[in-house]
């Protein structure tokens, strides 16, 4: 009997600053977290803006080849990480669906956008546990850059303790 | 050498400098550094009107306006402008370890109009030489001019790179292998530019993958001719490394194709490019990595001959023994 495979891809929202305030807290703009805004991001709008770029780019063959086994895992919205499940054989079809996201529809009636982001992915695996040790790496390393950014800019006066820093700690 | 190494060619300069423009192109610095991006290229681009110098007859067909324009431009001073920015953002980046490269890219749609201006870009005497040379035809006319035996001969060794615009069609030429081969062969790659398939306006998506599919056709492949870079004005037209191949694989391309055109050939590229600026026809020392910028003597078994770091001839037996003899006598 043939094993089903599938893949995991680790995936983060970034959002590059666009505004004319430029400070050297560039790390925390990226990941919208400079003063604790929350922006209410679900795995269901990130799948629906898939499937329709999946549909602009690949037609519905594309579409209905990346819907096998298509599944949001996991999704945290503070810290912008998640993790989808898809087939082992379509899952270029997925990364480039996630590549081509430029903007995600709230769902309300007015119609409104989330704009000015886009969506890295960051890890390929055939396991979970593979991911998800991948992702506490990775954050552990963004917390090690932000502390280095901290102690170059004592001098500066530059306000970080207004970031929370348990939020980047909090995943999984 | 690192052993991450990540290229991206072509981010360009804005074309008006404002404090606005400027900020701009450090926030997608930022941008690829959050991607991982280690050696990033500022390009200056150079259009037909910035280096023409029309004669009389031509100057009696301008209007007014065109002439007043065409005196107040100065393109010597325009370069010290970019270089004089360019250095600024060396400073402010050198922490980040993202390396800095200045690149022109050339517009040609007439070869005549060009005149001097590759002889006065390469002159060993100027002061801010570009560590890569690129060309952008806009006319069949201009992809003739890498092919002509007069420009192949003069200009073989100071262009790196060809690119399109990959936003409109090509305008009235059609690529050819015989004519691309004759380029690359020459070691001149090709660079495909990703940016244009975010946008969906005026259809420069479909425009993308027409321009890139004839590209790659002509080109072998691919396989050793071909780099890709972003060409991004905004930072939100960048992406990681995974997300550009998944964009080449559904160009069609297999993985050992677009993995050799994200590293290695952009790599050799810069080489060739920085071995033009710090070199002599191409030789140096071994152990010295030419693509790090800002060589500090540190190492006491350096040192300078004619402006070329050199290591130090250690003195062995024999020599002294020669010493000592010519001292004798």
């Amino acid at each position: 009997m043939v094993r089903l495979k599938n893949r995991y891809i680790l995936f983060e929202i970034l959002y590059p600053p666009t505004g004319e305030t430029l400070s050297e807290n560039i790390i925390l703009q990226h990941r919208h977290q400079k003063n604790n805004e929350k922006l209410n991001i679900t795995s269901k709008m990130i799948v629906y803006e898939l499937k329709k770029m999946i549909r602009i780019y690949l037609g519905d063959q594309g579409l209905a080849k990346a819907n096998i086994m298509l599944q949001m895992k996991y999704f945290n919205s503070t810290t912008s990480m998640g993790i989808l499940k898809c087939s082992f054989d379509f899952y270029k079809i997925v990364i480039l669906g996630l590549s081509m996201i430029q903007q995600l529809s709230t769902g309300g009636d007015n119609g409104s956008f989330i704009k000015g982001m886009f969506i890295n992915v960051l890890k390929l695996s055939a396991t979970i546990k593979k991911v998800e040790e991948f992702g506490i790496e990775r954050n552990k390393k963004l917390i090690k850059r932000i502390n280095f950014a901290q102690r170059k800019n004592n001098n500066l006066n530059i306000d970080f303790e207004s970031v929370d820093k348990s939020i980047i700690i909090q995943i999984f | 050498m690192t052993n991450h190494m990540q290229c991206d060619l072509n981010v360009p300069f804005p074309h008006e400098i404002t404090p606005e423009s400027l900020k701009q192109l450090e926030l997608t610095l930022y941008t690829l550094i959050e991607l991982n991006y280690t050696h990033v290229a500022i390009n200056k681009s150079l259009t037909p009107t910035m280096y023409h110098q029309p004669s009389k007859k031509q100057k009696q067909q301008m209007t007014q306006q065109q002439q007043k324009q065409k005196d107040q431009y100065n393109l010597k001073n325009d370069l010290e402008i970019f270089f004089k920015h360019f250095k600024e953002l060396e400073i402010k980046f050198n922490s980040r370890n993202l390396k800095l490269f200045t690149r022109v890219t050339v517009e040609i749609d007439d070869p005549n109009q060009l005149g001097s201006l590759f002889i006065n870009l390469n002159a060993p005497s100027n002061p801010n030489r570009f560590d890569l040379v690129a060309i952008l035809p806009l006319s069949e006319k201009g992809l003739s001019f890498l092919t002509n035996n007069n420009g192949a001969s003069s200009n073989s060794a100071s262009i790196d790179i060809l690119t399109f615009d990959y936003s409109n069609y090509f305008n009235g030429f059609h690529l050819k292998h015989k004519t691309m081969n004759g380029i690359t062969r020459r070691g001149i790659k090709i660079e495909i530019l990703y940016a244009s398939i975010f946008n969906m306006s005026n259809q420069s998506n479909l425009k993308f993958v027409n321009n890139a599919k004839q590209v790659v056709r002509c080109c072998r492949k691919g396989i050793k001719t071909c780099i890709v870079s972003s060409g991004a004005k905004k930072n939100t037209n960048v992406r990681g490394k995974i997300a550009v191949e998944s964009i080449l694989s559904f160009l069609g391309l297999k993985s050992d194709v677009y993995s050799r055109m994200l590293k290695q050939n952009p790599l050799s590229s810069l080489l060739n490019g920085r071995l033009r600026v710090n070199s002599y026809q191409q030789t140096i020392v071994s152990g010295i990595d030419v693509m790090e910028k800002n060589i500090v003597l540190e190492n006491e078994d350096l040192e300078t001959v004619n402006g070329f770091v050199v290591a130090k001839r250690e003195l062995d037996e024999t020599d002294e023994e020669q010493s000592n003899k010519k001292q004798k006598i």
